[in-house]
């Protein structure tokens, strides 16, 4: 679809885009459907089996994946669609934004279908420069230095990530990823390669150390790229890690290299919520905020690599730690997917995004301001919301292992996020000191954003049905037992 | 670290390099009369990449200099 639309001349590109996108969420969630009637479904490509030939697999954490995906994507293209439609100038519909969304979201679903690391690598390379294409797509000085930052960084990520991919390879010999479970060996070799990977890997969702290159990215493209980012193309890079992690390293992970994952987490958690706070421009602020949310992701690999001699059948806290880790990807997609549609609606409003013309948004555009809220409610992580289950969960599986010390950066974290929610919400209640004029905004753009605030909360239903599903796949609430003495590997 | 735009995407074509080589070298195996194709073709995909965003981002830097004149990250807050 992303080729056929840009035969079209402009009008027709975002007609053909948009059903496109419908297209491609409708067979996502279809694909879901068949995947919870029939477990795991695998697709080996042209007959040929692994090790000459790859297969796709969707099992349920790629098929949970994959519908989150359909979702928060079939929102973010109607509100593109009646975005765009609500630009003045024909030169702001930016019709290149449709065949470049086809071909992330085309990369994403391959990236959460591949099992074969060099598929993976290639589908992150389409996601990737999909994404920066997008970012840089509104032309402004801003944008253009933004993504090239965000373009190199994601070059030296994937050269990274190759170079662990090609010692794998000439250790193995295979690519796939079931048979390098089995085939790799602790040593040097797999251990480095590991670390590499992990870096390249992390550079690409910009954990910390990594994560200079997403404030500028995501806050100076345009809102519904910047919603794409930040809820879809970052949990690319967190899927294939964790894959990676738990499936094929299983041999070679030391107690040590968790906790340092995990120390980048929270180190992430409570520096990119300090720096949310200072921030006086509210795409800044949300997107500073997506460094800090993903640091939680990476809070979950302490507790899933055990501490040696705790055996994977007595580790109850493994359910909890997956748990958290899926619903903080699925909460934080929709919820700053909301937030950022939300400052796209505020900055059509008002032509800037300062957080000053936050005041009285209450009385002026109400939809919008409670689709903040909600969303915001999420990622602080108050009940009963998606955020909440997370970072219970996390805080449950962080008591239940005792390694008490993740529990102060968790609190912490959500102390500042509730710091800069709660700034926004009191601005937005506050009486207006200057006469702000707020530009009539199609009332669509404001309900696509709240109902994304509301699928954050709405995900804490079917959460029974949710656990059971993927406790169906094998790589659900596993852990790994690490057989070497942490430090022993040093992969410090 | 260098902050201007040539050389950061110059480095980042050495790595590739770098990289694409040591994936071609793996090619020799010992057993075998003839070089596994299988590093061939992920080398040949990966330079197609590296190609790709390398071209990317020299448009980039080209395209922020005509607009400002400006050749190298500045230092932002």
């Amino acid at each position: 679809m992303a080729i056929v639309s840009l035969f079209f001349r402009n009008k027709g590109k975002a007609v053909v885009g948009l059903i496109g996108c419908l297209l491609t969420g409708g067979l996502s969630l279809i694909a879901l459907g068949e995947v919870i009637q029939q477990g795991t479904v695998i697709h080996i490509l042209g007959g040929w089996e692994p090790p000459l030939g790859i297969l796709l697999r969707m099992d349920p954490l790629a098929a949970v994946f994959i519908g989150m995906t359909a979702v928060v994507g079939v929102f973010i293209s109607l509100y593109a669609w009646w975005y765009f439609r609500a630009q003045k100038a024909a030169s702001d519909a930016f019709p290149l934004f449709w065949p470049l969304w086809l071909f992330l979201w085309a990369g994403l679903n391959g990236l959460f279908l591949s099992n074969d690391l060099f598929n993976l690598y290639v589908t992150i390379e389409v996601v990737g420069i999909s994404a920066v294409a997008l970012a840089v797509l509104s032309g402004k000085t801003t944008a253009l230095s933004a993504g090239l930052r965000y373009l190199l960084a994601a070059i030296a990520g994937s050269m990274a990530y190759l170079f662990g991919t090609a010692l794998l390879y000439g250790s193995t010999g295979t690519l796939d990823l079931g048979l390098l479970g089995q085939a790799l060996e602790p040593g040097a070799t797999t251990t480095f390669a590991l670390l590499v990977i992990t870096i390249g890997l992390m550079i690409k969702m910009a954990g910390f150390p990594f994560h200079f290159w997403l404030p500028p990215a995501h806050s100076s493209a345009i809102a519904p790229v910047s919603a794409l980012l930040s809820a879809l193309v970052v949990k690319g890079a967190f899927y294939i890690l964790l894959r990676l992690w738990m499936e094929v390293f299983g041999v070679s992970l030391a107690y040590a290299a968790g906790q340092l994952i995990g120390l980048a987490g929270a180190i992430a958690v409570i520096w990119g919520s300090w720096q949310a706070l200072t921030q006086t421009s509210l795409k800044l602020i949300v997107a500073h905020s997506s460094v800090a949310q993903l640091g939680y992701l990476l809070m979950i690999f302490p507790l899933l690599i055990l501490a040696p001699g705790v055996a994977a059948d007595t580790a109850d806290w493994l359910s909890p730690a997956w748990t958290a880790g899926i619903y903080q990807v699925i909460a934080h997609a929709f919820a700053k997917a909301s937030l950022f549609l939300s400052a796209g609606i505020i900055i059509m409003a008002v032509g800037h995004d300062r957080i000053e013309s936050l005041r009285d948004l209450v009385g002026n555009m109400r939809i919008t301001s409670m689709a903040i809220g909600i969303a915001g409610v999420s990622l602080i992580g108050l009940p009963p919301s998606g955020g909440f289950m997370a970072k219970w969960m996390l805080l449950k599986g962080i008591f239940l292992s005792g390694q008490w010390w993740w529990a102060p950066a968790v609190l912490v974290g959500s102390l500042l996020t509730a710091g800069y929610v709660f700034m926004l919400l009191r601005l937005a209640f506050a009486p207006a000191r200057e006469m702000n004029v707020f530009r009539p905004v199609p009332k669509s753009l404001e309900v696509c954003a709240l109902l994304l605030a509301l699928g954050s909360f709405l995900i804490v239903l079917p959460a029974e049905n949710l656990i059971q599903f993927l406790e169906s796949s094998e790589i659900f609430g596993s852990g790994i037992e690490s057989t070497i003495e942490g430090g022993a590997y040093g992969n410090d | 670290m260098a902050r201007h735009f040539i050389k950061k995407i110059i480095a980042t074509i050495i790595m590739g390099g770098g990289v694409f080589l040591s994936l071609v070298s793996f090619a020799a195996r010992d057993a075998l009369a003839f070089a596994d194709p299988v590093p061939h073709a992920l080398v040949i995909t990966g330079i197609v990449v590296a190609v790709a965003s390398a071209a990317f981002a020299l448009a980039l830097a080209r395209r922020i200099y005509q607009l400002t004149g400006e050749e190298s990250f500045t230092i932002d807050k």
